[in-house]
């Protein structure tokens, strides 16, 4: 009972966070690759054009940081969502306005997370692309708004396709996933049925779409990106087992249902935002038999 | 069986292999259990043995003089304690010889549920982590229990014997060898660090073995019962490990029941540092101290003495679920804030503070219960 601080399980909080970071890494990279690198080696955008991926990243920090210092939030848990957050939107996102966007987003998010139990990131999410689809707004960086590139499946499944900055990779995404699992504090049960329970209900409704498009999103990362590192929240989440698998298998089916009338960048974050309402539920209903016999 | 998990430790704490004794105290303290059941007086003289309440337990572990009653703190929930000056004559009630046949009414009289047992086990784990009380009397007294088990397979027809001891405790078992070629029918197991195998319930489904047809014997109640069994005479002294990470050489100590533990530490301790906090009984499901006027009673196995450190700051809960993953009984200690499951898993709880030792924001779930219960 007196166990803390002398006796403790040599990983806490502080060793998710940094699974978190580690995990982010190979998909923060590809994302400069395929955004930056890539589209500068094949001459579609200048030097300084290719930093762009990079300046998302960076803006994006130091937004977190700010957004952070001025709410005595945990630092590295904002900058983190912050980061995130630049990994899901497009390449043409505005440069001046991102950053604006971002730090509206992500205070008014914490502050409505205060009031209720808000999940903070997708709701962010939802802001600013909300305000961005105020102008144009497309997930097709240069190369592919011109067609350049032919890819097969497996391009596709290696991050090829279109979507935010640092969240087209199904295989980096893959490697994330399974840096996180090392950690024993990591809620792997959400992901997995929620990816399961999205591609099952995808390929149920493939024959009634018959849409290439739609097809193709299935070996995207951009919805799985949602299901690893969004859904997967710091709080907003179910506390039992039995409870993120009902969480993760609702997001999932949402997921696969929204993607036939909407683009399915959006579609992981709607679904978590939505479902995250009926938590409070889902845990009345595992807890049930414990609190009222 | 539920998956049990080895408490990190620091490795350098080490208890010293020499027992050490403190069995001449200048006073020992009793428990006054109930105030109308008192059987001595002021000033009387009282002999090793020597009931000083009707229906008490508690026997005097010394000879002396009744000095009064003082107010004391222990493990035990009794304010109050009788008083007696050491006269260290080691007077006792009646100078029993050592018995060589014992008979089944006696064991039954010490266990009583031994009589539809098929099996028994000789438990000498210490689940707390830098305590290592009952592994020393399985290491004092080896060659008494082997004796003393054999007698009990003989007298009640049991299928087998197991003794059971970490495999860690390498001097015990190189001892132990030895000696077991004799008994053929005493099993040596040896269960791996893991926490929580010292308790009844887990060691058994560890050894495969069912609590109706097995009676779970702790070492030192067998070394009671040997006492008693065979030497005749009432338990007066126990031993207690003092250990920690600013005790110089930490050790097992052999002591008088209701001697002082400050006078103990005083005169056998070591300590490195000024700023320290007590813990009797571990630091997983033991308590904090204070050593002022606290008394050695037959509950206390172990004294930690640790550098004091600053306690993490509880953080919100982050809803990983794996308290009740970790939790031995399958309780949630997320739901233990609300009165109606509280209300269930009181009982069921075993305070092992497992799910503490594993959540990630540093929440002690039985501690804020406990202060909740409080206010």
């Amino acid at each position: 009972m007196n166990n803390i601080p002398y006796l403790h399980y040599e990983k806490d909080q502080k060793s998710l966070v940094k699974a978190y970071y580690i995990a982010l890494i190979p998909i923060l990279l590809f994302g400069f690759y395929k955004n930056g690198i890539m589209l500068y080696q094949n001459n579609y955008v200048s030097f300084g054009d290719a930093l762009i991926p990079l300046y998302f990243y960076f803006i994006s920090a130091v937004v977190g940081f700010l957004v952070a210092f001025i709410t005595k939030e945990k630092r590295s848990q904002i900058i983190f969502y912050a980061l995130l957050i630049s990994c899901s939107v497009s390449i043409n996102t505005n440069m001046f306005l991102y950053p604006v966007l971002l730090f509206v987003g992500l205070f008014v998010s914490l502050y409505l997370a205060h009031k209720w139990q808000i999940h903070t990131l997708s709701l962010t999410r939802i802001i600013l692309i909300l305000a961005l689809f105020l102008g144009t707004y497309s997930y097709l960086n240069v190369s592919e708004k011109i067609g350049a590139f032919n890819y097969d499946l497996w391009d596709l499944f290696f991050g090829y396709g279109s979507g935010g900055i640092a969240t087209t990779s199904f295989l980096f995404l893959l490697f994330s996933f399974l840096i996180l699992l090392f950690n024993p504090f990591y809620k792997k049960w959400i992901p997995l049925s929620a990816s399961a329970s999205f591609a099952i209900l995808f390929f149920l409704l493939f024959p009634f779409t018959k849409d290439a498009y739609y097809l193709e999103s299935i070996l995207n990362g951009t919805v799985y990106f949602g299901f690893v590192f969004v859904a997967t929240d710091f709080y907003v989440t179910p506390s039992s087992k039995k409870g993120m698998i009902i969480y993760g298998l609702l997001i999932g089916l949402l997921s696969a249902i929204l993607g036939i009338f909407i683009p399915i960048y959006e579609i992981s974050y709607i679904s978590i935002f939505l479902v995250s309402f009926i938590i409070p539920l889902i845990d009345r209903f595992c807890y049930q038999k414990y609190l009222h016999s | 069986m539920q998956k049990l998990i080895t408490i990190k430790k620091d490795e350098s704490i080490l208890v010293s292999s020499q027992v050490e004794s403190f069995l001449k105290p200048d006073y020992v303290y009793l428990p006054l259990l109930n105030e109308d059941h008192i059987l001595v007086r002021l000033k009387d003289k009282i002999k090793i043995g020597d009931a000083l309440e009707q229906a008490s337990s508690y026997l005097a572990p010394v000879s002396g003089v009744v000095r009064g009653l003082k107010k004391m703190t222990s493990l035990k929930n009794v304010s109050y304690f009788f008083e007696i000056e050491n006269d260290f004559e080691e007077r006792r009630k009646e100078e029993a010889k050592i018995k060589r046949k014992i008979s089944k009414k006696e064991f039954l009289s010490l266990f009583p549920n031994l009589a539809h047992k098929k099996n028994v086990v000789l438990n000498a784990i210490d689940d707390e982590v830098y305590v290592s009380t009952e592994n020393f009397y399985l290491f004092l007294h080896y060659e008494e229990f082997l004796e003393l088990l054999d007698k009990m397979y003989q007298l009640f027809s049991l299928e087998n014997i197991y003794v059971c001891l970490r495999a860690s405790s390498s001097e015990n078992i190189t001892q132990l060898m030895s000696d077991l070629g004799m008994y053929p029918h005493i099993l040596l197991k040896m269960v791996p660090d893991t926490y929580l195998l010292g308790q009844s319930s887990f060691l058994l489904s560890y050894l495969g073995l069912h609590e109706e047809d097995t009676e779970v014997i702790l070492a030192s109640k067998l070394n009671d019962a040997y006492s008693f069994l065979v030497r005749g005479r009432t338990k007066s002294d126990q031993l207690i490990t003092i250990s920690g990470n600013v005790v110089k050489k930490p050790m097992v100590i052999q002591v008088k029941v209701g001697s002082l533990l400050q006078d103990i530490v005083n005169e056998l301790v070591c300590i490195t540092s000024d700023d320290v906090l007590y813990f009797a009984n571990g630091l997983m499901r033991g308590k904090e101290i204070c050593l002022d006027s606290f008394v050695v009673t037959e509950e206390l196995n172990s004294l930690l003495i640790m550098k004091r450190q600053e306690k993490e700051k509880a953080g919100k809960c982050i809803r990983c679920g794996m308290c009740h993953d970790i939790c031995p009984v399958h309780l949630h200690p997320l739901l233990f804030s609300n009165p109606t499951y509280w209300e269930q898993a009181e009982n069921k709880c075993i305070k092992c503070g497992l799910c503490s030792y594993i959540c990630p924001v540093h929440i002690q779930f039985l501690l804020d219960r406990k202060e909740e219960h409080h206010e």
